[in-house]
């Protein structure tokens, strides 16, 4: 099945008007790219694929940053040899085919505040597993300081295994790098998009999403926050946590309030997922600096 | 790489002068106790096989234990927890987790400081909240926490009411799980050094522990929920270890989920499986309008492949009305005294006729311990010493049947 490139206007929801004042028209390419994840302390290179805003190869894969009310107009470009597909979780996006060296364009209106994972369903979980997995960040106002928190894990064989076409056995998943938007401590530390940095008073909202195959268990040091969207388990709205779950394609949005100075990590509480090629500290670990 | 640096040392210092100005003009109570930091215990496991620990202590002479002790504070304590390393290597930390405290006494020593051997240190904070948290080492945090530095730490509200939280609901009897697992294959293959860099074994655990005990050594009284149809039972809940930990709750116990991580609910919930995983913990409350002698099922769930890898069953008893430690025993068939038990169990024949009759002593998994035969006699003392503490039946074969009651060995 080959869909034509333009299908703008097919799966666009009717544009009705703006109440909130912010909307506008967001306009993204995103490349398909094919290339080698290296690991924390290039401990290994992983066979990957994720989309990027550029037609070069990067193992984080692109953040698109929404209010209610406006519009994505996506291109979406598949530089790779294969064929892929193209999915925004919970909207009308659905299995949208973006042939190899090809391209599509989607419009798509983004009426809810939550966090929305982009990937391609291709072989499910085969090409979401390989990187094809980012995230859509639509909040309510423009204004609040934001995060964006993409975490994943990897198992090296199963991504070697994938990209060869051998199949594999995910009850035998045994991952040893764990990542927040492919980087891993202490790399992952140097990532503006991710760590915290902000004032006593201030209120962050993060958008996170687990696009790997495992469950995570967020922890924070020194605040709990406060779950405002969820796409899974919606009774878990408004609780007040410092350790939650986040399940494989599970999104959630957390309104932080900064009530101290200091310096707090947030990491995984599977503390397995604290190291990196079975070496601690290398694993999925963030900061977050109040001054 | 050079991830930490020697430098702690000095901020320790500059830590413990900070510290000693924090809260003490603002709190009405100081709660002080004292942690030691220890790198020699050893776990007894329900096959009697031991395990080699790290962990805490609270007596400098003697060997750490697994979890923790459970500290408990009330809302509004300034609490001052001395810590003293008395490991003869490494370095270790409490870090005190769910309780929003400041980075000097957060004990991640990425962001706030190690102690080293024979060092000392006292962590303050403000206990704002009422709930269930946690303390454990955040050194080496995945071998240090797997080789058993954790226990709980439980904030009750003002005045140690009998509520959840100042104002939330009341309870009549209140038990906590503190949840984990253990491999032992870490245990006996402990890496040196712990502060920087170091390789982990793959995690496959043998062991699956509530408050550290596991298949019949959880009939203890303190693990085992015992009460009667009139008692609300409040359940903490708190999971320490890697995997999930799914609770499931006899449908007739009505598991009402209250709060989580120390904060109410929104809006509480019943739920007859509740999900926990690493770090969480939930408050449930448990009642039973009718007798009930089941247990709390509990999965043990790879966070990686969502399997189940082990499952335990922690006992569960609700009697009619009465509580199992009232002392009214004339109407029943047999009577047991005392109960609870330290030592020595009377049993006394109310049945008229029987004089001849035979004794046994199971536990709540149905395995008999004991067995005595009675000839002529109304009553019995037998002696108990020897089980250990936990909930146990004792059988009583009359000419023409067989009655049972339960008695708590303390
Ligand atoms: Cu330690
Ligand atoms: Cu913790």
């Amino acid at each position: 099945m080959r869909i034509k490139n333009n299908i703008f206007g097919v799966l666009a929801v009717a544009i009705l008007c703006c109440n909130t004042g912010y909307c506008k028209n967001v306009k993204h390419t995103l490349y398909i790219n094919k290339g080698l994840m290296k690991t924390v302390n290039n401990y290994a290179q992983l066979p990957y694929i994720a989309f990027n805003f550029t037609p070069k190869f990067a193992s984080a894969n692109a953040h698109m940053v929404l209010t209610v009310g406006d519009s994505l107009l996506l291109t979406i470009k598949n530089t790779d040899s294969q064929a892929h597909a193209f999915t925004v979780q919970n909207t009308a996006v659905a299995n949208i085919a973006v042939p190899a060296q090809d391209s599509v364009k989607i419009k798509l209106k983004m009426n809810q505040m939550g966090t929305y994972i982009f990937y391609d369903p291709t072989e499910y979980p085969k090409n979401r597993y390989l990187g094809l997995a980012g995230l859509i960040a639509v909040d309510t106002k423009p204004t609040y300081k934001s995060y964006y928190w993409n975490f994943k894990e990897h198992d090296a064989t199963f991504n070697n295994q994938l990209d060869k076409n051998v199949a594999v056995n995910w009850d035998t998943y045994y991952p040893s790098f764990f990542t927040c938007n492919s980087l891993s401590y202490p790399d992952s530390g140097k990532d503006t998009t991710a760590n915290i940095l902000g004032n006593v008073g201030d209120t962050i909202h993060i958008f996170m999403a687990n696009t790997g195959q495992a469950q995570h268990a967020i922890h924070f040091h020194g605040f709990h926050s406060k779950i405002i969207q969820t796409n899974k388990y919606k009774k878990y709205i408004g609780f007040s946590k410092d350790s939650f779950p986040l399940e494989s394609m599970q999104t959630m949005v957390l309104e932080l309030v900064l009530d101290k100075a200091g310096a707090y990590p947030v990491h995984d509480h599977n503390l397995l997922a604290m190291t990196g090629n079975k070496m601690h500290p290398y694993g999925m670990m963030l900061i977050i600096n109040v001054k | 790489m050079k991830l930490l640096s020697y430098k702690y040392f000095g901020i320790a210092f500059i830590a413990m002068l900070l510290s000693a100005i924090n809260f003490e003009a603002t709190a009405q109570r100081i709660y002080r106790d004292t942690v030691y930091l220890q790198n020699y215990g050893e776990i007894t496991l329900w096959d009697n096989t031991t395990a080699f620990l790290y962990s805490f202590t609270y007596n400098e002479k003697q060997p750490a234990f697994l979890p923790g002790k459970i500290i408990e504070v009330e809302e509004g304590d300034s609490v001052h927890i001395f810590s003293r390393s008395i490991s003869n290597d490494g370095f270790h930390t409490i870090h005190l987790h769910g309780l929003d405290v400041n980075t000097i006494n957060d004990g991640d020593p990425m962001t706030s400081f190690p102690l080293s051997p024979y060092s000392e240190f006292t962590y303050k904070f403000l206990a704002t909240h009422a709930g269930t948290f946690i303390y454990h080492c955040h050194v080496g945090d995945v071998m240090h926490v797997q080789m058993g530095m954790y226990g709980l730490l439980i904030v009750k509200p003002k005045g140690s009411k009998k509520t959840a939280w100042t104002g939330g609901p009341s309870y009549n009897k209140t038990y906590s799980w503190l949840t984990s697992e253990l491999d032992k294959f870490w245990h006996e293959n402990t890496p040196y050094a712990m502060m920087n860099e170091f390789k982990i074994p793959v995690f496959k655990p043998d062991y699956f522990l509530v408050n550290g005990k596991s298949k019949q050594q959880l009939s203890d009284t303190s693990t085992a929920i015992v009460a009667s149809t009139k008692e609300k039972v409040y359940l903490r809940l708190a999971n320490i270890g890697f995997y999930k930990h799914q609770f499931i709750f006899p449908a007739s116990l009505n598991a009402e989920v209250v709060d989580s991580d120390g904060r109410p609910l929104p809006k509480s919930f019943v739920a007859d499986t509740v999900n926990i995983t690493p770090g969480e913990r939930y408050g449930v409350m448990l009642q039973s309008s009718n007798a009930l002698l089941s247990f709390v099922k509990i999965n043990f769930i790879d966070m990686f492949t969502q399997q189940i890898k082990g499952t335990e069953q922690v006992p569960i008893n609700i009697v009619q009305n009465v509580g199992v430690d009232d002392k009214n025993n004339t109407k029943k068939m047999i009577g047991l005294s005392p109960n609870p038990a330290k030592e020595r169990l009377s049993i006394h024949i109310n049945a008229k006729g029987s004089k001849n009759y035979g004794i046994k002593i199971k536990d709540l998994f149905g395995r008999q311990l004991m067995e005595l035969w009675c000839e002529g006699f109304e009553s019995k003392d037998i002696d108990i010493a020897s089980l250990p503490s936990g909930i146990y039946i004792a059988e009583v074969a009359l000419d023409e049947y067989t009655i049972s009651e339960k008695f708590i060995k303390e």
